[in-house]
């Protein structure tokens, strides 16, 4: 089994994760001979208490999507009560700790259009990816591992 | 269900036909991934790889929703101080 071990940051487990299209949406856009927006390379904070992943707007605007599905959704701010946000189909893949390559790339899964200004990550990877990973937290040594 | 903002939320008309075929959908297909476009409940799907390729081979970038069916409509949580975006990109 595949896994990664890193240092825990300040703001928490981070990793460098790239955000890519599905591969319905790839293989639409090249029979209509459009061109194919590129994976953006990002930093993702691993988030136990988020059970739906989430990008930032930027990166879904910047690979061109548009929504396909909705979520009821309740966070910190949204006072205890759900609210139906759009979700876009991607495909999030993780970065080994020291190589450039991909080590997990998940299937298609909807995500959540969340801001992250200035917090030092561009998403949250959420239970709904880590249910199918194992993710062990040693606060008291400062580094966590993943593996897929 | 509201948006977070109040502001008009993307896939509107598709949700509409979702919640008004409802009753059906979830007697015989719960659990199941729909394809909804416009007004027209497309077909009902297996995985949602499935239902979202199918969504893009017959409406290209065109508005489409794909939602798994639930009698109860189940809730994500967030545990940071953000605000989902509602509105589309």
């Amino acid at each position: 089994m595949p896994f990664l071990t890193s240092q825990i940051s300040p703001r928490g487990p981070i990793v460098r994760a790239a955000i890519m299209l599905t591969v319905a949406r790839k293989e639409m856009l090249a029979s209509a001979g459009q061109t194919i927006p590129t994976p953006q390379t990002i930093q993702a904070l691993i988030d136990t208490g988020a059970s739906i992943s989430g990008v930032d707007p930027t990166i879904l605007s910047a690979l061109g999507l548009t929504p396909t599905g909705t979520a009821e959704v309740v966070s910190a701010t949204s006072a205890g009560a759900g609210v139906s946000v759009p979700t876009y189909d991607v495909r999030i893949g993780i970065f080994a700790a020291r190589q450039g390559d991909l080590h997990f790339i998940s299937e298609a899964v909807q995500v959540t259009a969340t801001s992250f200004a200035s917090s030092g990550y561009q998403a949250l990877i959420g239970t709904d990816i880590l249910s199918k990973c194992i993710l062990h937290y040693n606060g008291a040594d400062g580094h966590f591992t993943l593996a897929y | 269900m509201s948006s977070a903002s109040g502001a008009k939320m993307a896939l509107e008309k598709e949700l509409e036909t979702y919640k008004k075929h409802l009753p059906e959908l979830k007697a015989e297909h719960e659990g199941k991934f729909v394809l909804i476009h416009a007004d027209d409940v497309v077909d009902t799907f297996s995985t949602y790889e499935d239902a979202i390729k199918s969504g893009y081979q017959k409406f290209n970038t065109q508005p489409f929703l794909v939602k798994q069916i639930h009698a109860i409509e189940p809730v994500f949580f967030v545990s940071r101080n953000i605000s989902p975006s509602s509105t589309a990109i």
